[in-house]
């Protein structure tokens, strides 16, 4: 029973190659982490819409399957549901519906829309991005994109591997939690039948197991990464990754974009 | 006496992948027999053990559990699943508070469980020992005992005994066969030692998915190499000449050698 592979959108994500594996993973973290700064800073709908036609042009480009991409939405919904109703209400403005103490502003609507497209935007456009790049790219990119930051005194390297290994042991996390969760079921434990109290009692009961196995799964992993002989002074790396002409051209348009989300 | 039956019809399962990890099972499972389930790596025993618990649900065929009146019972509550590991089943760092807890999320009253658990052979000391600072070895002991301490209808246990060395082995079945004689409870592991073929009434053999319920007999004339790995010639001479009573004095002696014995 995968009761928390629904949340997980990052296992089991391989894009089937598509156009967008020609570009440097570096190129396409980049796009990630501009576009989504770039869509909240501004309001013009029309400037909006661009990004969603964006968003499309690259959902078409990565071969993902429709199916999947849609269910990774179910893990946002929540969020999008619970912002967009809060909004809706509490920004003030021309009112176009009242009772009592709630109030529904013109004003509310549009921004509360806002949001959720943004916040819809993110997530598929860096699930794109993500599942688009493979494990060994991902390392890879980040050793060289922190590389500078030793200028500074930063242990670069060490920097990336945490970040590189926090995103790897995500899908690791959710299937520990539900081999875990379902031991406690073996128990006999009837979940449906508790009381509010005993349901509570029991999630506890679910995250001490959690936080004890994941510190130990920690300290496994470090004491692995040593005993293969991991020294950051020596090591290489597995997957190559270089820029290539496609990376220019997704450059200069990322930059001419901006340039017109911005001034024009 | 017979108080319930588990019926599993042209039973399949598969995973979100698609492939068919159980398949084609038809098997009735009663309370009377102990059922040794054997099989290579990866064949499914688990999964098969998760689905009797409750938790996996058949993607084909169907499962229930009945009563003598043929009235479906919860599985999720009668069936009890310990599992290979036994870090994922502890949520409190002692085994008194885990018991506690356990107890207390089922609606169940304690009683005379730590004297129970002396009779297992579990020193009063390890109730609260830390479960982190113990060995592999006795996290699985300690898990272990919960689940033959909480009442159920039918218990299975993955790989009770890998990990633990024989003399504990010995105590724990020695404890589950003195429980079941003083009442009744349905018993299925499963195992990759050959010795306890011969604590089961019943084997079942599972290959690729597919479960045979056979004799001890049967054995003998399967070609399969996981089994004729199992199969030294002592063992073959034993099996050859199997007679039922075999078990049940294992059991008896088992039992006797391991009562009042202490860690
Ligand atoms: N969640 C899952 N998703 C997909 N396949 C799975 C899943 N869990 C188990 N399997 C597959 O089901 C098959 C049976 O696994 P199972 O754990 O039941 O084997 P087993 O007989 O218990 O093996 P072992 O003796 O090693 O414990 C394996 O091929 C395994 O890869
Ligand atoms: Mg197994």
């Amino acid at each position: 029973m995968s009761t928390f592979q629904g949340i997980s959108y990052i296992p089991s994500l391989r894009s089937r190659g598509g156009l967008l594996r020609v570009l440097d993973p570096r190129t396409k973290l980049l796009a990630m982490a501009l576009l989504s700064t770039l869509i909240f800073l501004t309001d013009d709908l029309l400037k909006i819409s661009v990004f969603l036609i964006l968003l499309l042009l690259v959902i078409a480009l990565s071969k993902l399957s429709i199916l999947r991409i849609i269910s990774s939405l179910k893990a946002v919904l929540f969020l999008i549901l619970i912002t967009t109703i809060l909004n809706s209400f509490m920004v003030e403005g021309k009112v176009i519906w009242s009772w009592k103490f709630l109030t529904l502003t013109e004003e509310g609507l549009r921004f509360s829309l806002l949001v959720a497209i943004r916040i819809i935007f993110i997530s598929l456009f860096s699930l794109v991005v993500i599942s688009n790049i493979d494990q060994g790219e991902l390392a890879t990119s980040l050793r060289r994109i922190f590389k500078p930051l030793r200028r500074v005194g930063v242990i670069s390297d060490d920097f990336a591997l945490g970040l590189t290994i926090a995103i790897r042991f995500i899908p690791v996390l959710l299937s520990e939690l539900d081999r875990i969760y379902t031991a406690q079921l073996a128990k006999g434990i009837e979940l449906e039948r508790l009381s509010f109290r005993k349901k509570v009692d029991f999630w506890i009961s679910i995250m001490v197991p959690m936080i004890k196995t994941t510190l130990k799964r920690a300290e496994d992993l470090a004491l692995a990464l040593e005993m293969r002989g991991y020294y950051e002074e020596t090591r290489g790396d597995l997957t190559d990754i270089s820029f290539s002409a496609w990376d220019l051209i997704a450059i200069y348009f990322l930059l001419a974009f901006t340039l017109w989300v911005q001034l024009g | 006496m017979r108080t319930w039956r588990i019926l599993l019809k042209n039973l399949g399962l598969a995973f979100t992948d698609g492939l068919e990890v159980l398949r084609d099972i038809s098997l009735e499972i009663l309370p009377d027999n102990i059922y040794a389930l054997v099989g290579p790596n990866g064949s499914g025993k688990t999964t098969f053990m998760k689905l009797l618990a409750g938790i996996l649900k058949p993607t084909r065929g169907s499962i229930e559990m009945l009563d003598e009146d043929e009235i479906p019972l919860n599985m999720r509550r009668e069936v009890l699943l310990s599992f290979q590991n036994p870090d994922i089943s502890f949520s409190h760092l002692t085994l008194r508070r885990d018991l506690m807890e356990v107890f207390n999320l089922r609606g169940e009253r304690l009683e005379d469980i730590w004297a129970r658990l002396a009779d297992l052979g579990i020193p009063p000391e390890y109730v609260d020992r830390e479960l982190d600072t113990l060995s592999y070895g006795w996290r699985k002991i300690l898990s272990l005992s919960e689940y033959l301490l909480l009442p159920s209808k039918l218990l299975c246990l993955d790989e009770p005994t890998a990990n633990l060395d024989l003399l504990w082995s010995m105590r724990i079945w020695g404890f589950l066969f003195r429980e079941r004689a003083k009442r009744v409870f349905g018993l299925i592991f499963s195992t990759h030692r050959p010795e306890e073929l011969l604590i089961a009434d019943r084997i079942l053999y599972i290959d690729r998915g597919r479960i045979k319920e056979v004799s001890h007999r049967d054995l003998l004339a399967i070609n399969n190499d996981y089994i004729k790995a199992m199969l030294t010639p002592q063992m073959a001479n034993i099996l050859a000449n199997w007679d039922t009573s075999l078990a049940e004095e294992l059991r008896y002696f088992i039992s006797e050698a391991t009562e009042g014995d202490k860690a």
